[in-house]
């Protein structure tokens, strides 16, 4: 993988490109909306225009029928004169032949019901409009003296409209396509600037820096979620690597003094007397196995620690740390102490039998170790609502206060314990089995003595898994 | 017994080898899982030893090749792999039994005994003789020399362990194993504890000791001859 690649240029981003998608979608809607707009409103002023000229073919018919053909010529002769803006035109021809034209050429005397045809423009016309001809709709009907009564209405009005209307429709489509595209490169602009952020803030743990987090990027909570989940990632990583990095220390550390040990007594060996030589390889042998006794826990504690040996079920407590109490029974009476069991009647609880039975039997251990000159151990099993403890206490000399947070270190032993047997994980290892089950230690002295406690949740679900 | 030793490592492999023939017992041994399949074919041998991680061919892949062939001989497996799954799986892939290296000889050789003698004779009895030590398992009354001897549960329990494998070592760790479900050394010695426990009640009093320690190794249930 290329470290130091370069920033992504705005035109290679997935953010620009949903910005070009989004302004080619919204140009494409709105252009869509302009078209349908211009139909609509051409169809409805064409509709109008229509209706205009029914009524007024209507009237014209009323007024023949009523005062005869010569008479409407006539009124309309006065009207055409008054010089009315209207957009009509009109041809009239009563049976004895009289007849006004208006506008309309004599052909339209062969047109039944509705026609359109094309004539010359008058020459005062606007000339924006690029044709010679001009369209005019006309509407035909007869008087029932026989009077021919045409009246045309010419569609310039329409054309006008219509010529507006597409040319906002392409003005306008521009228009939105264009601001789509600025909006849509703002957004992409400001989705990158926060990202290369993040992406650098992640090249900077890539090489080496684990401590470091991912900024926020502040554009939503869906984004701002990611963006804690790996940081919440990230800190897991830091802790496992911080734990790989202290028991490497921890290793080179506590395994050189016995390695040390057991090199000088094979040298002891090499040079001693052949009848020596057994007792010396004795030792030896005892010294490796003390070794492997801790590589062993080592290894144990790094696979609790790493939760990868977590194998939960429903389980009662009691029966649990009984069968462990029993088994260090006779061992404690030979030691003179008085190991007792107080327990509630029953204690169901939600985690990994095998290793809460390895914490008890590892605390009972520790006090039988370093609880002298004790000599009562009590191991107790509370329930309550909704966790149980599991409680190991001796009577013994306890810790100084300002020692108990590091008891549970790896190798940490007190002073005085130095020269007592045992790998200086044991309180480490039920911690890791503490934290398995998600709940810290807690290592209280009770003056005299020392209580270590470990909690267990309840199931959550009463019933047991099947 | 005629022992077949699956083990890349030439060392380990020389090692177990050399053990088991000092203790009067034939040896084969194979250097990959293919060999050991091909000379297990055979069905000449009474136990199978088999490393776990193997080139080729892993461990628990040739025990699976050489169940398909019939092969019913125990195999104990071998493995630096420690971890409960890595013991489960390793049970449930048709392995008898596991032990985690580094291992002592003494640890092995019981475990092979024990292997070979599975089921053991007595296992089909109700009432456990040995010498004028009689264990009723259905009753679980033990009695010697016609007086009766009462134990605690534990103490029940272990002993009716050791009386099904007369005159075989018993180690500390199969009985941690076996009867309290121990898969960690505790460091307080638990086992010592009660066997000398059981020895006060089983063998106090009596001219003949049934409760042998085998020093570093463990213990035997057994009459001398």
């Amino acid at each position: 993988m290329n470290r130091n690649r370069a920033p992504a240029k705005l035109w290679q981003t997935t953010t620009f490109r949903m910005a070009m998608v989004f302004a080619a979608v919204f140009g494409i809607g709105a252009a869509l909306l302009l078209v349908v707009l211009d139909v609509a409103v051409g169809r409805f002023a064409e509709e109008t225009a229509r209706d205009a000229l029914r009524d007024q073919v209507a009237v014209l018919v009323a007024d023949a029928n009523a005062e005869g053909g010569p008479a409407l010529i006539a009124s309309l002769k006065e009207h055409v004169a008054g010089g009315q803006p209207e957009r009509f035109s009109y041809l009239v021809v009563t049976p004895s032949g009289q007849r006004l034209a208006a506008g309309l050429p004599a052909s339209v005397e062969q047109i039944r019901g509705e026609a359109s045809i094309h004539v010359p423009m008058a020459a005062e016309e606007d000339e924006s409009v690029d044709s010679n001809d001009i369209e005019v709709i006309v509407l035909t009907d007869r008087a029932r003296d026989g009077t021919f009564i045409a009246v045309g209405r010419d569609t310039y009005a329409l054309e006008e409209l219509r010529q507006w209307l597409h040319r906002l429709a392409i003005i306008g489509g521009l228009v939105i396509v264009l601001l789509a595209l600025i909006g849509g490169a703002a957004a992409g602009a400001v989705l990158l600037r926060r990202l290369q952020g993040v992406t650098d803030a992640a090249g900077r743990v890539m090489s080496g820096d684990l401590s470091e987090r991912l900024p926020s990027l502040g554009i939503g909570r869906e984004f701002d979620d990611l963006a804690d989940t790996l940081n919440a990632m990230l800190e897991r990583l830091e802790s496992a690597m911080e734990a790989i990095r202290q028991v490497s220390a921890d290793v080179a550390h506590d395994l050189r003094t016995p390695l040390t040990r057991l090199r000088n007594r094979l040298e002891d060996a090499q040079a001693a007397p052949a009848e020596a030589r057994d007792d010396l390889l004795t030792d030896a042998v005892g010294e490796t196995d003390r070794l492997l006794e801790i590589f062993a826990a080592l290894l144990r504690l790094a696979q609790i620690e790493g939760g990868t040996s977590r194998r939960f079920a429903v389980f009662d407590l009691v029966p649990t740390v009984a069968e462990v109490v029993e088994a260090y029974q006779p061992a404690a009476d030979e030691a003179g102490w008085t190991l007792s069991f107080v327990a509630d009647p029953e204690a169901v609880v939600e985690g990994d039998s095998a290793l809460l039975a390895q914490a008890v039997a590892s605390l009972i251990d520790n006090a039988l170790t370093h609880g002298a000159p004790g000599k009562a151990i009590s191991v107790a099993v509370n329930r309550y609502a909704d966790e149980a403890t599991i409680t190991v206490a001796d009577d013994g000399p306890g810790a100084p206060e300002t020692e108990l947070v590091n008891l549970t270190r790896r190798f940490y032993r007190l002073d005085r314990s130095r020269h007592t047997v045992g790998s200086g994980l044991g309180l480490s290892m039920v911690s890791a089995i503490a934290t398995l089950h998600g709940v810290p230690l807690r290592i209280t002295n009770r003056h005299p003595g020392l209580a270590v406690s470990l909690t267990v949740p309840t199931p959550s679900n009463p019933l047991p898994p099947a | 017994m005629k022992v077949l030793v699956v083990e890349d490592d030439e060392r380990t492999a020389s090692f177990i080898a050399r053990g088991l023939v000092e203790t009067g017992h034939t040896v084969d041994v194979a250097k990959t899982g293919d060999e050991g399949v091909q000379i297990g074919m055979a069905g000449a041998h009474d136990v199978i030893v088999m490393d776990r991680m193997l080139p080729g061919v892993s461990g628990l892949e040739a025990i699976g090749l050489l169940r398909a062939e019939g092969i019913n001989a125990p195999v104990l497996v071998l493995t630096a792999l420690g971890s409960i799954e890595d013991r489960v799986s390793g049970l449930e892939g048709g392995a008898d039994d596991y032990l985690v290296k580094p291992f002592a000889f003494s640890e092995l050789l019981a475990r092979l005994n024990a292997l070979v003698r599975r089921p053991p004779l007595t296992s089909q009895n109700d009432v456990i003789r040995i010498a004028d030590l009689s264990i009723d398992t259905r009753r679980r009354k033990v009695t010697r020399a016609d007086k009766r001897i009462e134990l605690t549960p534990q103490e029940y329990k272990l002993l009716e362990f050791l009386a099904r494998r007369v005159g075989e070592t018993v180690t500390r760790t199969m009985l941690l194993e076996s009867l309290w479900g121990f898969h960690f050394d505790p460091r307080t010695n638990i086992v010592d504890a009660h066997v000398s426990r059981l020895r006060s009640k089983v063998d106090r009093g009596f001219d003949i000791e049934l409760i042998r320690t085998l020093r570093g190794v463990g213990y035997v249930l057994d009459e001398p001859e």
